[in-house]
C-alpha cells in the first residue's frame, strides 16, 4: 500500500491558517521597533484581548513586566542582532487584566535583502505547570536537604561516633565525633583511611565482617581495637544495621561506633582476677590437705599439735580471703554497711598492733602517738580494725628491707579532726600508679621479686570503701625506693558519746 | 602587563595614532562594537577589551569583594591603561560602562581625552525629585529573570535541583552563547550596576564628555539625559532619533556621525 496514499487527501489534511491560529502555543510577529503587525488566536485567547486591540496597537514590550523590558532592551535585542535568533528565554507574559504567566519565548529574526531587520517572530510557550513542577522539585530538594542537616546536626551532637554507608558497603557520611576522634575531616571516607585506623590484627576480622554483612544484609557488629589522635590503641564496638526502602530492599547503612575499651579492659581484669583468687585460695586448701595426710599419721602429740596450730593459721588466712571476696561482692552489690559510733581509735589502734604483732616480727611498730590518753572517734569498730591492719600489714609486706613502721596520730583542734598516718620505708609507688593503688584487683606489680607480694589486689578497695562510709577517704604520699605513706581522717567525738 | 592584556582579553585594532578604548555594557562583551570598529579602524587605534568575569576575560580573575562596586571595573580600565601606556584616549562607554568610565577619569584624568557616554545614568532607581526611570520591584523582577535565563531555562533549576548551585555544567552547549557569562558573575554584575548612585561623582569630571541619549530608551529615560547634561560640568547632550538603549547595534551610522562632530 506504500505510496499509493491520494496526494490530494494528504494535502486537503493540513490547513496552515488552522495550524497557526489553534497551535498549543503563541504565535506573534513584530516590527523591529516592537510593533505587533500578527497574533494567533492562542496567544489572544491566552492574554484576553481581542485582534483589533493588538495588531499596530501593541507593543510587545507590553506584554512583559517591567523587568522583562530592562532584560528585552538590555539583552534580547543585542542577541536577536548578533545571533539572527533567541530561543528559550523565560519572561513573565502580562495579561490584559494585569496578571500574568511564565512563558518560554523564542525569536527569530526576518532579514531583508541586505540583511536589516525586517520583523521579528516570536513563538511563546506556556510554562505555568512546568514552573510549578520545578517549585514543587526545588521544594522537595530543599526539604530533603534540611531533613538530611537534622538528621547531621542530631549526629554530630551525639558524643559516639555515628556513620553511614552506601548499600554497598561504601562510607558516605560520619559525624563530627569521628573527625575529632581521629583527626580527620568528614570527606577522609576512603576505605583505606578508615582501615588503618583499626588495629592489625582485628582488620581481617572487621573486613570480612563487613563484607559478610553486606552481602547478606544482616546486622554488623564487630570488637575492634581503634587508633585515636594520640596514638592509642582503645576498644570500640562496631555496629551497622541495614535500612530497608519500602520494597525490603537495602538502600543504606547506618552505623555506630561504641567506645567500650574501659568495659573490656575491665572484663580483661576481672579475668584475670578469678586465675589469681583461684590461685590464692587453692594454696592454704593444699597446705590443709596436706597437714591432715600428716595427721593421721603422726603419734606424737605435740607434734600434732604443732601441725593443728599451722592448719588453723592456714585456716585464718583462708578465712580472711573468703571474707576479702564477701566483702568486694558486698560493695558491688552496694550493701556493705558501717555501724557508726563513738569509739575510743586509740583501743583500735593498739589492738590493731597487738594482732600485727601476733603475724609479723621482721618489722617494730613506732608508735607516735600518747597511748595514756584516749581519742575518740564516730566509726564502727570491726571495719576501722580492718582498716589498720590491712594498712599496718601492707607497710610490712611493701618494705622487706625495712625495720620498721610508724603509726602516727595528728589532732588537728579547731576542725576537731584526727589524722591517722602509716608510714613505710619500703619500695614506694610511682606517680602514674598512685591514682590506681585503690582500683579494684590493682597488685602492684614486682616483675623484679616475681610476685613477691602476693594477694588479691582487694585489700586497699575494700578499706577505701570503707572509709568512704565513714565519709573520709584515704590518701597516699610515695617516693619510690623511699617509702608510702597512707592516711586519713576521721572525727573525733566526746567520750562515750553514741 | 601581558597579565592584564589577558586578563581583560585585549584586542588591539587599527592603523591611526590616537586611541579610542571601547568599554562594553553590562551582560555583553567587546563585540557590541562591530559596526564601530569597522567604521574607526582606518583613522584610529582601537583597544577593545572584556571586563574581568565577561566575555573571555579569565574569569579565574573575578573577585566578589572587588567587582562588587563599580570602583571595581574602573580598576580595570585603568590596568589596561597603565599596561598599555596610553594617555589621552577618547573613551567611549555604553550603558553602565559610561559610569564606570567617569569614576576611571576622576582617579586618573591624564589618561583621558573624551569620554562618550551612550545611553548613561548616574541612576536607575527613581529617588525624590530624580526620575530613574525604574522602582526597586522591578529591578528585583530583573534580577529574577536574570537568575533564571542566564544559562537558558532548562539549566538554571538543574544545578538547584542537583544540589551543586556553584557548578552548573558550563561545558553544555549554551541556549545563547553570545555574551555568556558565569550565572554567579552576571547575577552579581546586574545587581551591581542597576542599584548603583553615581550622582554624586558626576561634578568632579574635569574632562569633556558627550552624552549620547536616544530619543526612546527604556534603561535611560530623557529625563536622566538631562540630568546628566545639568550635573556633569563640561557634558554635551545629544538626543539622538534612535530609538531603544544600543544605538551603536541598532543605528550605528548615527551613532558613528555623532561621535565624529563631537571629535
Amino acid at each position: 500500500m506504500k505510496g499509493q496514499v491520494n496526494k490530494e487527501l494528504l494535502e486537503s489534511l493540513i490547513d496552515v491558517e488552522e495550524l497557526y491560529q489553534d497551535a498549543p502555543c503563541g504565535y506573534v510577529s513584530f516590527l523591529p521597533d516592537g510593533t505587533i503587525i500578527k497574533i494567533n488566536r492562542t496567544l489572544l485567547h491566552w492574554l484576553g484581548y481581542s485582534e483589533e486591540e493588538v495588531v499596530h496597537e501593541k507593543n510587545f514590550i507590553d506584554f512583559i513586566t517591567k523587568g522583562g523590558v530592562i532584560y528585552y532592551e538590555m539583552f534580547y535585542l543585542s542577541l536577536l542582532k548578533m545571533q539572527g535568533q533567541v530561543s528559550e528565554i523565560n519572561f513573565e507574559i502580562v495579561r490584559k487584566d494585569g496578571s500574568s504567566f511564565p512563558a518560554l519565548v523564542n525569536s527569530r529574526v526576518l532579514k531583508g535583502r541586505s540583511g536589516e531587520q525586517k520583523a521579528i517572530n516570536a513563538t511563546i510557550f506556556d510554562i505555568t505547570d512546568r514552573k510549578k513542577y520545578e517549585r514543587e522539585l526545588l521544594l522537595a530538594t530543599r526539604l530533603a536537604e534540611a531533613e538530611k542537616k537534622r538528621f547531621e546536626f542530631l549526629a554530630d551532637l551525639i558524643p559516639e561516633i555515628i556513620w553511614t554507608a552506601t548499600a554497598e558497603g561504601d562510607f558516605d557520611y560520619v559525624n563530627q565525633r569521628f573527625c575529632d576522634y581521629f583527626n580527620a575531616s568528614n570527606t577522609d571516607l576512603e576505605g583505606e583511611f578508615l582501615i588503618s585506623k583499626v588495629h592489625q590484627d582485628d582488620r581481617v576480622k572487621c573486613l570480612r565482617t563487613w563484607v559478610l554483612c553486606i552481602k547478606r544484609g544482616c546486622d554488623f557488629q564487630v570488637q575492634v581495637r581503634l587508633q585515636s589522635l594520640s596514638g592509642d590503641f582503645q576498644w570500640h564496638m562496631l555496629r551497622a544495621v541495614p535500612y530497608k526502602d519500602s520494597e525490603g530492599v537495602i538502600t543504606k547503612w547506618f552505623g555506630s561506633c561504641t567506645d567500650i575499651d574501659e568495659h573490656v579492659i575491665a572484663l580483661q581484669r576481672k579475668d584475670e582476677f578469678i586465675n589469681i583468687a583461684s590461685h590464692e585460695l587453692k594454696t592454704p586448701i593444699t597446705s590443709l590437705k596436706a597437714y591432715n595426710q600428716l595427721l593421721k599419721r603422726i603419734d606424737d602429740k605435740d607434734k600434732a599439735r604443732d601441725f593443728l596450730d599451722r592448719s588453723a593459721a592456714t585456716l585464718s588466712n583462708l578465712h580472711f580471703l573468703v571474707s576479702s571476696l564477701l566483702d568486694v561482692a558486698q560493695i558491688n552489690s552496694g550493701q556493705l554497711t558501717v555501724n557508726l559510733g563513738s569509739i575510743s581509735l586509740t583501743k583500735v589502734l593498739r589492738h590493731s598492733i597487738d594482732l600485727i604483732k601476733l603475724n609479723y616480727s621482721s618489722h617494730s611498730i613506732v608508735e607516735e602517738f600518747d597511748s595514756e590518753e584516749e581519742i575518740f572517734v564516730r566509726a564502727d569498730n570491726q571495719r576501722l580494725t580492718q582498716v589498720m591492719i590491712n594498712l599496718l600489714s601492707n607497710a610490712i609486706k611493701y618494705s622487706p628491707q625495712a625495720e620498721k613502721i610508724i603509726l602516727r596520730l595528728t589532732r588537728n583542734e579547731p576542725s576537731a579532726l584526727v589524722k591517722i598516718e602509716v608510714v613505710d620505708f619500703g619500695l614506694g609507688i610511682p606517680d602514674e600508679k598512685l591514682d590506681s593503688v585503690f582500683e579494684k584487683y590493682y597488685r602492684v606489680s614486682d616483675t623484679k621479686n616475681n610476685n613477691r607480694v602476693a594477694g588479691l589486689g582487694l585489700g586497699l578497695y575494700i578499706i577505701q570503701s570503707i572509709v568512704k562510709l565513714h565519709g573520709s577517704r584515704i590518701n597516699v604520699k610515695s617516693e619510690v625506693n623511699k617509702g608510702s605513706t597512707f592516711y586519713f581522717t576521721l572525727p573525733v567525738t566526746e567520750r562515750g558519746l553514741n | 602587563m601581558k597579565n592584564i592584556l589577558e586578563r581583560n582579553n585585549v584586542n588591539i585594532i587599527g592603523k591611526g595614532e590616537k586611541v579610542m578604548l571601547f568599554a562594553h555594557g553590562f551582560g555583553c562583551d567587546q563585540h557590541v562594537w562591530t559596526y564601530l570598529v569597522d567604521e574607526f579602524s582606518s583613522d584610529y587605534k582601537l583597544v577593545l577589551f572584556d571586563y574581568v568575569g565577561a566575555g573571555k576575560s579569565e574569569i579565574s580573575a573575578y573577585d566578589s569583594k572587588k567587582y562588587g562596586k563599580l570602583e571595581g571595573y574602573a580598576q580595570d580600565i585603568l590596568d589596561v591603561c597603565e599596561a598599555l601606556g596610553l594617555k589621552d584616549v577618547i573613551f567611549i562607554g555604553h550603558s553602565v560602562s559610561s559610569m564606570i568610565g567617569l569614576l576611571a577619569a576622576n582617579k586618573e584624568p591624564s589618561y583621558f581625552e573624551k569620554l562618550i557616554f551612550i545611553g548613561p545614568s548616574p541612576r536607575y532607581v527613581n529617588d525624590e525629585g530624580y526620575v530613574g526611570g525604574f522602582e526597586r520591584e522591578n529591578l528585583e523582577q530583573l534580577f529574577e529573570m536574570m537568575d533564571s535565563n542566564y544559562l537558558g531555562w532548562s539549566r538554571t533549576l538543574a544545578p538547584a535541583i542537583m544540589g551543586n548551585p556553584e557548578k552548573p555544567e558550563l561545558g553544555e552547549a549554551l541556549t545563547n552563547n553570545f555574551c555568556a557569562t558565569d550565572p554567579k558573575i552576571a547575577s552579581e554584575f546586574a545587581r551591581v550596576t542597576f542599584l548603583s548612585d553615581n550622582r554624586s561623582d558626576l561634578s568632579k569630571l574635569q574632562v569633556p564628555s558627550l552624552t549620547l541619549q536616544c530619543s526612546n530608551d527604556i534603561i535611560a529615560p530623557l529625563e536622566v539625559g538631562y540630568y546628566m547634561k545639568q550635573n556633569t560640568p563640561g557634558n554635551s547632550l545629544v538626543i539622538m532619533e534612535a530609538t531603544g538603549h544600543c544605538p551603536h547595534m541598532s543605528a550605528p551610522e548615527e551613532t558613528i556621525q555623532a561621535i565624529k562632530s563631537f571629535i
